[in-house]
């Protein structure tokens, strides 16, 4: 069974760029105890060997003809930081 | 209360008996008088909706045929694209998006001549049960104002339920479509899996979930459902997505009902209980064969769903960046890394935070093969055990929900209690199988919903037998109304 504590929940909020408070990384170790305690369950069971592949639904190749639409308006105008049509972003050198 | 349902409106929108400018300022109307105690809408669109009816009563007085839903106000939950309106996914990382284009199922509503009125509360991202996790406060049970309406589509429940709208969409991963029926006394239809299109929904566990239809009677759930599911071929915007046609099944004489064990019994409260013994008994009245089934495995559905839908998620939610749309990141971050966790501590809520990290947790190395890999091997079986059953029974009856619905913040400090709400609807979602959330009865002055199940891709018997269920009366909760205090 995993040993959950503080330097595993921080690495795994690392792992997901989020920033967590102090309050927060306490808590989570605490929900990630009981969650992962109960999810446990399935280590008990006899399984098929499993495949990361297996799907609800065979994928195929879905085709369709081009069609260009008209855009009804400026897509840049959804970026949350932007200097004329060009996405702003943190400076990284 | 009864009310007019989206059939009957059609029909009279379509004989220019009534307006569809009249239907919209009844439905807008109603919308004021309930919203403030509800709170089911994120956006409600008044002029973008009379300004459609107003085009829907020109086609009419030109003797061109709107729709088979015309004039009909349909609510969308907002985690699905509507284009012009904002999409916030009931998050605030979302703050100030406009949705750039339409969803295949909303462009399928506009072409049937369908009116959308606006967008519905969700628990954020569709991750939750009660719909509390919406970073906009929480919806109310129409029917009993200081519980929760069930989630996570649970301003759609609320919506239909409160007779602001006669129909509305949901997404169902887990539950989210049946339970908020189950809660608030409507019906609720989880499709098979590639049975419509998701082009246009926000992506949160792609190989599970899928868009609902929510409605109070059986049959404007048909109309609703006949419009957005893939009748004639695959959407082509949507890899995963299949077609099958119509499957009347006439009757239930002669067809069998499993009912199944493991969803009745310890931690399932007696009136829920006592409800799914009496809809097995109007099986059985109406022809049908009903028996007790056991399904062993069921215990192994709440954590195999649970670590499927948090990998995915963890990897879905790693395009909100606070670079291309939503809350802006800051700029005088010290690096990328630091730019995107500011956004997404601020942005992401609870429930959010905790999947996308358990997600990242059980995919990253020395876990990937204890957790990720064993509930991909466990959603294997449980499917191969389903089909199984479905091989003798035409039909599985459950609850919908264990319990009835919970006071409002019940479950919200305890994550795992409000995990098993979804107990009995998560065997549908992993085995890709429809699933009906029925309006079936009353209990101590709230809805009860019983599920039923279907084989793939048999969509169609499931509103078969409401029907046939609600033409005998025996639907209770069939085209009420909340009155809402």
């Amino acid at each position: 069974m995993q040993q959950v504590d503080e330097e595993l929940v921080r690495r795994v909020a690392s792992l997901s760029r989020i920033r967590l408070s102090e309050d927060e990384v306490a808590l989570l170790v605490s929900q990630f105890r009981e969650i992962l305690d109960y999810f446990s369950a399935i280590s008990s069971w006899e399984l098929p060997p499993p495949s990361p592949m297996d799907r609800l639904v065979e994928l195929a190749n879905v085709f369709r003809e081009d069609q260009p639409t008209p855009q009804s308006k400026d897509l840049t105008g959804i970026f949350p930081n932007r200097e004329g049509r060009y996405i702003k972003a943190p400076k990284i050198v | 209360m009864k009310r007019r349902g989206a059939f009957e409106v059609a029909e009279m929108v379509r004989e220019g008996k009534w307006s569809a400018r009249s239907v919209v300022m009844e439905a807008l109307s109603r919308i004021d008088a309930v919203e403030g105690s509800v709170h089911a809408f994120l956006h409600v669109d008044r002029e973008g909706a009379l300004r459609r009816a107003e085009e829907i009563d020109r086609a009419v007085a030109e003797g061109r045929d709107p729709g088979p839903l015309a004039g009909v106000p349909v609510a969308v939950k907002d985690n699905i694209s509507v284009e012009g309106m904002p999409l916030t996914c009931g998050s605030r990382i979302l703050e100030g998006y406009v949705a750039p284009y339409d969803a295949t199922v909303v462009r399928r509503l506009r072409e049937a001549g369908a009116i959308i009125i606006g967008k519905t509360n969700l628990d954020e991202f569709a991750m939750g049960s009660s719909t509390e996790y919406s970073a906009y406060g929480p919806t109310r049970n129409p029917w009993d104002l200081s519980r929760i309406p069930g989630g996570s589509s649970g301003g759609s429940g609320a919506a239909v339920a409160s007779g602001e709208v006669p129909l509305a969409l949901g997404s169902d991963t887990g539950g989210s479509v049946r339970c908020p029926a189950s809660f608030t006394g409507v019906y609720g239809l989880k499709p098979s899996y590639g049975l419509v299109s998701r082009y246009g929904l926000v992506e949160f566990s792609n190989s599970i979930e899928v868009v609902g239809a929510l409605a109070s009677t059986s049959r404007d759930l048909s109309l609703l459902f006949s419009v957005i599911r893939n009748s004639s071929s695959p959407d082509p915007l949507d890899q995963t997505s299949v077609f099958a046609p119509l499957q009347d099944i006439g009757g239930i004489e002669g067809m069998e009902f499993g009912l199944l064990i493991q969803t009745l019994g310890k931690g399932v409260d007696p009136e829920v209980e006592s409800a799914t013994y009496r809809f097995a008994d109007e099986m059985k009245d109406m022809g049908g064969k009903v028996e007790e089934v056991s399904l062993p495995e069921m215990g192994l559905a709440l954590p195999a769903y649970y670590l499927l839908v948090c990998a995915e998620a963890s990897s879905n939610l790693a395009r909100y960046d606070g670079i291309r749309y939503g809350m802006p990141a800051p700029l005088d971050a010290r690096n990328w890394n630091e730019a995107f966790s500011t956004v997404r501590g601020k942005g992401f809520g609870p429930e959010v935070k905790r999947r996308v990290m358990m997600g990242s947790f059980e995919l990253s190395s020395g876990y990937y093969d204890a957790y990720y890999l064993r509930a991909v091997a466990a959603r294997k079986l449980l499917r191969e055990k389903m089909l199984s059953l479905f091989r003798k029974y035409q039909f599985l009856i459950s609850p919908t929900n264990p319990v009835l619905a919970p006071a409002l913040g019940e479950k919200l400090s305890d994550p795992l209690s409000m995990y098993l709400l979804d107990l009995d609807t998560v065997l549908a979602n992993l085995s890709g199988i429809p699933a009906l959330s029925i309006p079936f009865a009353r209990a101590r002055g709230l809805p009860v919903g019983i599920q039923l199940m279907a084989p793939p891709l048999r969509d169609d018997w499931l509103t078969s037998v409401a029907s046939l269920l609600e033409l005998r009366g025996k639907v209770e909760l069939a085209g009420e109304v909340a009155e809402v205090a």
